[in-house]
């Protein structure tokens, strides 16, 4: 199982407009649920807080990078591409309980303290999606162990 | 009691103790930006269609060391709005179809609802303020024990006159400033209020764009920089617009309203978790590539967030 680390090498990797796109559709997700708010209500402009419009963009820019790269090498890429997209759809999924999290610990902290809210409620975002995250691993990788037991157990008995 | 604080309120006139006066009032005040909301017409109470309720959060200075009615009493008579009095809000709808309203808040703190079946609640507390135009639905006290004091002051006969003053050929509800012309100096922020509130709401999308950009963005960068991906991936669905629309929301509206939508949030991220997994499934099995996936599965992201909000909202 590889650790989480940070490898500043792939910020070279994305272009200027692909950071410019991120910044102007947050700006323009932020603007988007502000005025969905003073019309519908504050509601109807809550759920738009878990829009994935940000998630729209970063695997397609995934997938572009991964394709980018895997034709710079002379390939196609087209696979490679869409193994990031579909890891980064995962890693979304287990997101998505920490968000869930993010918003009950805030809707319930709000009122009492709003600065503990914000702290509280990101913490809790973070605890639930890295432990989710975690579950995953671990799951997947005792899967794997007993896919290769499987596969080296009758080559064993064979052997004798 | 309202006859208890009528005693109060003569006993302080007559003494000056415990009151500011009208000359040191305005010093009472701090520079806050309105509030500003318009309401339908619900069939009962006739919204005004262009004069907004206007709400001042946090707008007196209560310091504790005078009455902090007498404070807002002082305030408001200071900017030529009298005939006031203190008591409670009524528990029924009601509104003022030729007359303008200022509420100032005193003491506590409770749940306001201003526009009839088509206005909305506020958390009002004390050092607040609120400026209620003609034919606008006067407050309805949602838990009337919540809200243990406050002042509530009708402004009518004395805003004509503020206005007749000014503007000597024009009637108040012809007046094309509204309520704000009636805020007085020490209110009024050096500009009309409506005016304050245009220039506001675009500094407000502005604020906006910029806040919502840069957390976003700063999401974006951590999930570049971790690996593996999937860990990555977390940073995906990270909270980014939530905590820049909510921060914006708190300043702005108060934290009941930024309670209401987190409320609301827990339907939309069930919903991401229904769409991140649709999304996968359409990348696998549909060989889909990835912005026409994320982009058709946004479809099931609106059909689960509005459905579980209509579900929670049937159930409520």
């Amino acid at each position: 199982m590889s650790a989480i680390n940070f490898s500043p090498s792939s910020l070279k990797e994305g272009r200027w407009y692909e950071y410019l796109v991120r910044f102007a559709l947050g700006g323009a997700a932020t603007i988007f649920t502000g005025l969905i708010s003073r019309r519908y209500g504050a509601s109807v402009g809550g759920l738009f807080l878990a829009l994935p419009a940000i998630f729209c963009a970063s695997a397609t820019l995934i997938e572009k990078h991964e394709i980018r790269r895997k034709r710079e090498d002379g390939l196609n890429g087209r696979r490679r591409g869409e193994e990031a997209a579909v890891l980064d759809a995962a890693g979304a999924a287990l997101g998505a309980p920490g968000m869930l999290a993010f918003a009950i610990v805030f809707s319930l902290m709000v009122e009492r303290s709003i600065a503990g809210a914000f702290i509280g409620a990101s913490f809790a975002w973070l605890v639930v999606s890295v432990a989710g995250w975690g579950v995953r691993r671990k799951i997947r990788s005792v899967q794997r162990r007993q896919i290769r037991d499987k596969i080296s157990g009758p080559a064993v008995s064979r052997g004798r | 009691m309202p006859v208890l604080e009528d005693l109060k309120e003569h006993a302080e006139r007559a003494t000056g103790l415990r009151r500011p006066g009208k000359a040191k009032a305005p010093d009472f005040t701090r520079a806050r930006k309105p509030h500003g909301v318009r309401f339908k017409d619900d069939g009962l109470v006739p919204n005004h269609p262009r004069w907004p309720l206007i709400i001042y959060r946090g707008s007196v200075d209560l310091d504790g060391r005078h009455d902090p009615a007498a404070v807002i009493e002082d305030l408001f008579e200071a900017n030529g709005w009298g005939d006031s009095w203190r008591d409670g809000i009524y528990d029924y709808v009601h509104y003022h179809s030729r007359i303008h309203e200022v509420l100032g808040v005193a003491r506590g703190k409770g749940r306001v609802r201003f526009g009839g079946n088509k206005g909305r609640s506020f958390t009002l507390k004390a050092g607040d303020v609120a400026i209620l135009p003609r034919r606008h639905g006067p407050p309805v006290p949602v838990g009337l024990r919540q809200l243990p004091r406050h002042w509530r002051l009708p402004v009518g006969r004395h805003l004509r006159r503020v206005h007749e003053r000014r503007r000597p050929s024009s009637r108040p509800e012809d007046d094309p400033e509204g309520p704000i012309a009636a805020q007085g100096p020490s209110l009024r922020n050096r500009r009309p209020a409506v005016e304050a509130l245009q220039k506001s709401k675009m500094t407000e999308y502005l604020v906006r764009f910029l806040v919502g950009g840069v957390v976003v963005s700063a999401f974006a960068i951590l999930g570049n920089l971790l690996r593996p991906k999937s860990f990555a991936g977390l940073f995906g669905a990270a909270p980014s617009v939530a905590l820049a629309t909510l921060s914006i929301a708190v300043y702005r509206h108060g934290a009941d309203y930024a309670a209401q939508q987190t409320w609301a949030m827990t339907a939309g991220a069930i919903a991401l978790a229904v769409y991140s997994v649709f999304v996968c499934q359409l990348l696998i099995r549909a060989r889909l590539r990835a912005a026409p996936a994320t982009l058709l599965s946004l479809g099931v992201w609106l059909i689960g967030a509005f459905g579980l909000l209509a579900l929670a909202r049937g159930q409520s």
